[in-house]
């Protein structure tokens, strides 16, 4: 027999070696699922998020209520037997409006991460893998456009054009994009110099297969807590425009408008047009922190939220 | 084809780093990673590469295999130049040069299985169908000693020994000529090295491999090579057929590498002796006039500032830059000699031999 | 004369989850003053850990859970925290494997190698920063008051190791752990710290602990030498005694299995099979017997026995012979 016993008789084991090599276990999806699954207050956040998807979407199935046809006789009334949130300025109904408002919400909120990291994720693996010229005029690039203020930017956007849930998810995309591809970019720059990468590179692989096979799927742990934390923020942002007066016109809805609808009733004192929606986005904005929180610890990464 | 001509020849290699005007950090820094090295690997030879961490043998490693391209200088296989060559010659030359890697536990994609590793050159290099992927992967695994339920594992399942065994059937996929090994056992535990090292010389016999190691450790060295080649800070101080280097050094710092190992053997008391070489390598950004181990040199004087010592032949394939050898030169300086081709022409000083060594430069 | 470091049956178990571990399982060691001992074995052996049970670094979930810890003839084993802290602070420096993670990066090294002397309020801050400098030139740091002005960053490897021993130092301890404490280094900056701690052992009258995988630096550096196999204890003796005779067969797979520079070119070296055993699984009586290449049916029955003849000490039913029992046999000795 030409080759040696080989070594396998105890694997698994090896793994949980005692004096070093433990430590330096890259984090397995089932074991992250698994440490994430531990995590109450993570678990608290998927609920509370499970239970906002479900009252907005679902819930207008169950609770049938008209959100087309503003109803001047029924303005802002309180709550009570048939609007058991009350109904708003222009009389719809507060309870179907906020899952109607919230369905907006989280489209857009969902809808901008995606593109903010896909976008992001592009451009820091590029830059990072190429490196040189290349990464420093990308890199550039994200300087200068993170260097505008983005509520300026917003607020010139959603004057130009006529805001539709689209072109918020586009704007709002367009403007998250840059901390996601600065990470990126980062772990990009360590991973490249890893010896796995090299050994693509000395079979013969080229950049697109190292990028997409090699480098996208070990940034994915990083992106997926980032692309939480967008959400959280999309959803913030989306409320900070529509108090602005900028968001999407009626009869639409999102939380951030009746919040700021209701608002100019402070003083009747009609506090049914300000609470839910508020609670709604404190809420769902909670949620995403929460799992975001929970999923960083879970792929281990270090205490930093973003960049 | 010459059984005489070099499988792989490096020619006056010179690899700097930061001299590139692109970067704006730039201070007009250079570090002298690779300073003029040539030598030749043999078919079916082993070439061991010692020197301290920053000596260049890695970068070395890197230039052979074609992960660096040298800022001057040449490395060809099998008579052509890797770079210059047509499309298809470059292609080949990729797959007829593979790297071994150190670390067992970064050179394995963690998100990756085992069977994908291991089969993925074949799909970089386009070969063969899936199906017979799969077979083929089964059956490199096998030839390191691991089964083919492997495959569906992840590297972190693996020891740093089988990592290493993952590694090698990834090195091994293409059918490779020459197999570059970059520190192969120095991570891994001492029980585990004598079979990977053990797996290695199977494989050479296997498959007539030819082997670049590059290692810190001469003792390991002296065992698996049949020439050893010493590096300081980017030059090739010492070059010997492995016995000769070892028995018969010619050049200080080798003489201080060999007496630093610590030996396993029985002592009857502590010895206490005299450090074997003071200091530390001075920094590649800017190396010694003259000779560069000269600062921690026992034997410099002041020549050794002045004037940079050439390769000298010491007999037997043996060559060595320094100017206070420890044994005497058997001729005088030969012009431009490169190791590993000149030593072989003198050894069989056959006259048919040295004109194909003289063909290939 | 009281030892300097006495380990007896000592037990220490790692829990993490729901596992617990025995990462040492019954070790006895002492060490004498002025006196080097290495401990030796393969990751996950439990040098290490035996090393950070003595100076009350045990990992999260890491516990003593038998056995004691004498350091200079104080027990520390059942202290409460600051009492042994306040033991090991006086009498013990350690040096680590990694002097970059050690080492305070956005500090100057004078200042850090000077530090514990203020925190023992054991001299003033110039006093302090004085005995720093005199102690990195000892340590072999040339201008060593210039270099104290200087971080961690900007010294190599090896300088940094000294900083490293010089921080370890500056209280005067009497007992230095020094784990791994050359691994990371080239061979000719290793050869240069060892031969430090052999110069500094001996003006400074310390003992050393020193733990490392390396059979090489063990024979060259050590007085004794104690070789742990899976947490227990496999051989121990005296430096030369061990390397002239060594009798456990791990002891023996182990050197065999390291080729040197008389190994002829190209033979097959000596292996051991396998690997070390997963500590939180089943384990044979004699825990090297699966791989043992002697192992026979007793040492999958019974637990070899310590058994301990001029001061040499080994657990194996079949050791080795060495050369002085074949000598003794071949002259045919009746019983």
């Amino acid at each position: 027999m030409s080759i040696d016993l080989p070594d396998v008789a105890d694997t698994t084991g090896q793994a949980a070696a005692l004096d070093t090599q433990a430590a330096v276990e890259p984090k397995q999806p089932s074991m992250v699922l698994r440490r994430f699954l531990e995590n109450r207050l993570a678990i608290l956040g998927l609920l509370l998020f499970l239970a906002m998807t479900v009252f907005c979407f679902l819930g207008p199935l169950v609770y049938h209520t008209d959100q087309i046809h503003t109803r001047l006789s029924e303005q802002t009334l309180p709550p009570g037997p048939g609007h058991p949130l009350g109904t708003d300025q222009v009389g719809y109904d507060e309870l179907g409006r906020l899952m109607v408002g919230g369905q907006t919400s989280i489209e857009i909120a969902l809808g901008a991460a995606l593109v903010a990291v896909v976008l992001g994720v592009v451009w820091g693996t590029v830059a990072g893998y190429f490196g040189g010229i290349i990464d420093s005029f990308m890199m550039r690039i994200v300087d200068s456009v993170m260097s505008i203020p983005a509520l300026f930017l917003l607020m010139f956007l959603a004057t130009m054009f006529r805001p539709s849930v689209l072109m918020l998810i586009l704007v709002l995309g367009l403007l998250a994009w840059l901390a996601p591809a600065r990470l990126v970019r980062g772990e990009t720059l360590s991973l490249r110099s890893r010896e796995y990468v090299q050994a693509v590179r000395v079979m013969g692989g080229r950049a697109p297969r190292i990028i997409l096979r090699h480098l996208v799927p070990n940034v994915l742990g990083t992106i997926v807590v980032n692309a939480t934390f967008q959400v959280a923020d999309a959803i913030l942002a989306i409320a900070a425009i529509s108090f602005l007066g900028l968001g999407i016109p009626p009869p639409a809805a999102n939380w951030g408008g009746m919040l700021s609808d209701g608002l100019n009733y402070t003083y009747s004192g009609f506090w049914w047009l300000i609470y839910p929606s508020g609670i709604a986005i404190i809420i769902t904005v909670l949620s995403f922190n929460l799992i975001g929180d929970g999923l960083r610890d879970a792929v281990g990464l270090r205490a930093h939220r973003r960049l | 084809m010459s059984e005489d001509r070099p499988l792989v020849q490096v020619d006056h290699v010179v690899k700097e780093y930061g001299s590139s005007g692109w970067s704006l950090r730039n201070r007009g820094e250079v570090v002298h990673a690779v300073s003029d090295v040539s030598l030749s690997l043999q078919r079916g030879k082993t070439v061991g590469l010692v020197g301290e961490s920053g000596c260049g043998k890695s970068t070395l490693g890197r230039l052979v295999v074609g992960l660096e391209d040298p800022t001057s200088g040449t490395v060809s296989f099998d008579g052509v130049d890797v770079r210059k060559g047509s499309r298809e010659q470059r292609r080949r030359a990729r797959r007829e040069l593979q790297l071994m890697f150190q670390d067992p536990y970064a050179s394995l994609d963690p998100r990756m299985k085992v069977g994908s590793i291991v089969a993925e050159p074949l799909v970089v290099q386009h070969q063969v169908s899936r199906s017979q992927r799969r077979e083929r992967a089964a059956a490199l695994l096998g030839e390191v000693g691991l089964p083919a339920s492997s495959m569906t594992r992840y590297p972190y399942e693996f020891s740093g020994g089988q990592r290493q065994r993952i590694g090698l059937a990834r090195a091994l996929a293409l059918n490779p000529q020459v197999i570059v090994a970059d520190e192969p056992v120095s991570a891994l535990d001492v029980s585990v090295r004598s079979q990977i090292l053990n797996l290695m010389l199977d494989l050479q016999l296997k498959h007539s491999l030819t082997y670049l190691i590059i290692s810190h450790d001469l003792t390991t060295l002296r065992y698996i090579a049949d020439e050893v080649g010493v590096l300081y800070l980017g030059k090739l101080v010492e070059w010997g057929p492995s016995d000769s280097l070892f028995r018969a050094t010619v050049h200080p710092y080798t003489k201080a590498l060999i007496d630093t190992i610590p030996v396993a053997k029985p002592a009857p008391e502590r010895v206490r002796r005299a450090i074997a070489v003071q200091g530390e390598m001075p920094s590649a950004l800017a190396p010694p006039s003259g000779c560069r181990f000269r600062t921690r040199c026992p034997r410099a004087e002041k020549v050794c500032s002045e004037i940079e010592p050439e390769l000298r032949a010491f007999g037997g394939g043996h060559v060595a830059a320094c100017h206070f050898p420890l044994r005497e030169p058997v001729a005088l300086a030969a012009p431009a000699l490169r190791p590993g081709v000149d030593s072989a022409a003198e050894r069989t000083s056959d006259p048919k031999s040295d004109k194909a060594g003289n063909t290939t430069s | 004369m009281a030892a300097m470091l006495e380990i007896s049956d000592l037990v220490v178990d790692i829990r993490s989850g729901r596992s617990t571990v025995r990462a040492v399982d019954g070790i006895s060691l002492t060490l004498d003053p002025g006196r080097t001992l290495g401990l030796v074995g393969e990751s996950g052996c439990g040098k290490s850990t035996t090393g950070l049970a003595v100076l009350g670094l045990l990992p999260a979930g890491g516990k003593v859970t038998r056995g004691s810890i004498r350091i200079g003839g104080n027990e520390i084993v059942g202290l409460r925290e600051a009492e042994a802290r306040a033991i090991r602070g006086r009498t013990v420096g350690v040096v680590f494997q990694d002097p970059m993670t050690a080492l305070n990066p956005t500090q100057r090294i004078g200042a850090q190698v000077a530090e514990p002397l203020l925190i023992h309020g054991m001299a003033n801050r110039s006093a302090a920063m004085k005995q720093a400098i005199d102690l990195l030139g000892e340590v072999g740091l040339s201008r060593p008051a210039a270099q104290a002005e200087r971080f961690p960053h900007e010294l190599s490897g090896g300088m940094r190791q000294r900083v490293m021993i010089a921080l370890a130092l500056i209280c005067g301890p009497k007992l230095l752990v020094a784990d791994e404490p050359t691994t990371a280094l080239d061979v000719t900056t290793q050869d240069q710290i060892l031969t430090l701690f052999d110069s500094l052992q001996q003006s400074r009258d310390m003992s050393i602990l020193l733990i490392t995988h390396d059979m090489g630096v063990v024979a060259g550096h050590t007085d004794e030498v104690a070789v742990m196999y899976a947490g227990r204890l496999a051989e121990l003796a005296a430096t030369h005694r061990l390397f002239g005779g060594y009798r456990h067969r791990y002891t023996e797979a182990l050197l065999e299995s390291i080729p040197t520079l008389d190994t002829p070119r190209g033979q097959r070296l000596a292996t051991i099979a396998g690997l070390p055993p997963n500590l939180g699984g089943q384990l044979a009586p004699c825990r090297f017997a699966p791989r043992c290449a002697h192992a026979e049916q007793v040492c999958f029955d019974m637990e070899p026995q310590w058994s301990e003849q001029d001061e040499h000490g080994y657990a194996c039913h079949l050791p080795r012979r060495t050369d002085a029992d074949l000598m003794t046999e071949s002259a045919g000795a009746p019983s």
